[in-house]
């Protein structure tokens, strides 16, 4: 299948999907589209009850997605209704684990978009993971409850109420991720990753499961969505 | 020397010191539970509740009976014959003890698996047997859900190791679940009953003044209620059932 914005590719039971919206990998409404029917299609073919895990990853070792496209979200007061919300929405839906392989940048909304993912690995040597919202005046309803819910207390003040930027090794001090690895690694180290993971979908219950840990997060954006 | 309350042959209940009470499970061999065995556990905390009486000092203990076994899970082949067997035993104990107005302590013998871990993670404290003995929650590879599964997990744990309990049915031992916070306390087989019973000691004057069960609802009361929700219901279905045995 053909995308805008992104490349999908698919190794045994894992698929990649690969961010390409150069320069920064932005997210307007139509990639967040895009994206969700990348999600679709992996679920399509893995099938149910079936091993799989889905990784999300950009195109290089410099950016992962530097957040939303606040032009769009100017001219356009549901840009997020109609994109960034319902893709995070489907992200902690998912049947499969998910693993978000944070090559580089992560700000903003794409720190919620690698929070919604079971599990993180990033860059050891390049690249912040920073939300900014409580500096630049941006909230939405729904916003702290992946903060809240993936990351300890003290940990969730750091990200939403200091707007901490974080490089890798903090991160994974913080357990904002789980592992880091250097640039020619850390493909290999998410794969690995997804494939200890893959087999925990097979007797079907696996979103449900998320869900009792982060539903919360889900519903929030369910209910923001459309 | 204790006094006994209750003298059965799968289930035991003796009254020690200040008012600290323990149960015992030996129902041989792993202390598994239907929802007949539930519903002597509730009776047996019914007791305790009755012979503290309200605004008093106590507490309970519950263990196994021997260095092996705490409790390996539910008697998953009930739900075959009885698809309404957690709701009518289960359910309605972890409410109890989510409920019960003193201070709760499992004392982890040994193993404790599947729905073992809701049960261990509903009492307040957990000692564990630091020599012997697994802490794991199977249901993510034996396709089982109900709701509320995730609620004490998610509430009492940290994310990371709420986690790896139901999303990818971690296995500690008794030192590693320490560390992450699963139990509070590790004591070898000749000595965890008095640590426990020391632990109970400490905390049974909490219970004096009456709000102790409203105030550990503050903090997990939407398990209680999530466990509520699903208690004597026979009018819809109230979870996945295992795909899988163990």
């Amino acid at each position: 299948m053909a995308y805008r914005y992104l490349s999908t590719e698919r190794r045994g039971d894992v698929f990649i999907i690969t961010l390409q919206k150069p320069p920064e990998n932005r997210l307007d409404t139509e990639a967040c589209q895009e994206l969700i029917r990348a999600y679709r299609q992996a679920e399509r073919e893995l099938g149910q009850d079936a091993e799989g895990a889905v990784i999300l990853k950009g195109n290089d070792a410099r950016f992962f997605c530097t957040g939303l496209d606040l032009d769009e979200r100017e001219r356009n007061a549901y840009s997020s209704t109609d994109g960034f919300y319902p893709l995070l929405a489907t992200i902690l839906d998912f049947p499969f684990p998910t693993i978000a392989l944070i090559n580089g940048h992560v700000f903003g909304g794409a720190c919620l978009l690698t929070l919604a993912h079971d599990y993180r690995v990033m860059n050891s040597q390049r690249g912040y993971w920073q939300m900014p919202p409580v500096n630049a005046g941006l909230h939405h309803p729904g916003m702290g409850t992946l903060p809240r819910l993936r990351l300890s207390a003290p940990v969730a003040r750091k990200v939403l109420l200091q707007a901490h930027k974080y490089k890798a090794q903090e991160a994974l001090e913080d357990g904002i991720v789980d592992a880091i690895a250097t640039p020619d690694r850390m493909l290999d180290v998410t794969l690995e990753l997804a494939n200890t993971w893959k087999a925990k979908a097979k007797m079907g219950v696996y979103g449900l499961l998320r869900n009792e840990l982060v539903g919360a997060a889900t519903e929030a954006y369910q209910r923001n969505s459309y | 020397m204790p006094e006994s309350i209750i003298n059965e042959t799968n289930l035991a209940l003796d009254r020690y010191d200040g008012n600290v009470f323990v149960i015992t499970m030996r129902k041989a061999p792993e202390n598994r539970l239907n929802s007949a065995y539930a519903q002597k556990l509730i009776g047996a905390f019914n007791t305790v509740r009755k012979l503290l009486g309200e605004d008093a000092e106590g507490a309970v203990i519950t263990k196994g009976n021997d260095a092996k076994f705490w409790c390996t899970g539910l008697e998953l082949d009930e739900s075959d014959s009885n698809p309404y067997a957690n709701s009518e035993g289960f359910f309605p104990l972890l409410a109890t003890i989510m409920d019960f107005p003193f201070p709760t302590i499992a004392l982890i013998t040994g193993h404790t698996f599947g729905g073992a871990g809701p049960f261990a993670l509903s009492h307040d404290y957990r000692v564990m047997n630091s020599k012997r003995g697994f802490f794991s929650m199977p249901p993510v590879n034996l396709g089982l859900h109900f709701p509320g599964i995730g609620t004490l997990p998610r509430l009492k744990l940290r994310p990371q190791v709420a986690r790896a309990m139901l999303l990818e049915a971690k296995r500690w031992t008794g030192e590693e679940a320490r560390k992450d916070g699963i139990v509070d306390l590790v004591a070898e087989p000749d000595k965890m009953l008095d640590v426990a019973l020391e632990l109970a000691r400490q905390w049974a004057p909490k219970a004096k003044m009456g709000v102790f069960s409203l105030l550990r609802n503050e903090l997990y009361g939407e398990a209680g209620r999530a466990f509520r929700e699903i208690s004597y219901v026979h009018g819809k279905p109230t979870g996945s059932p295992a795909k899988a045995k163990i």
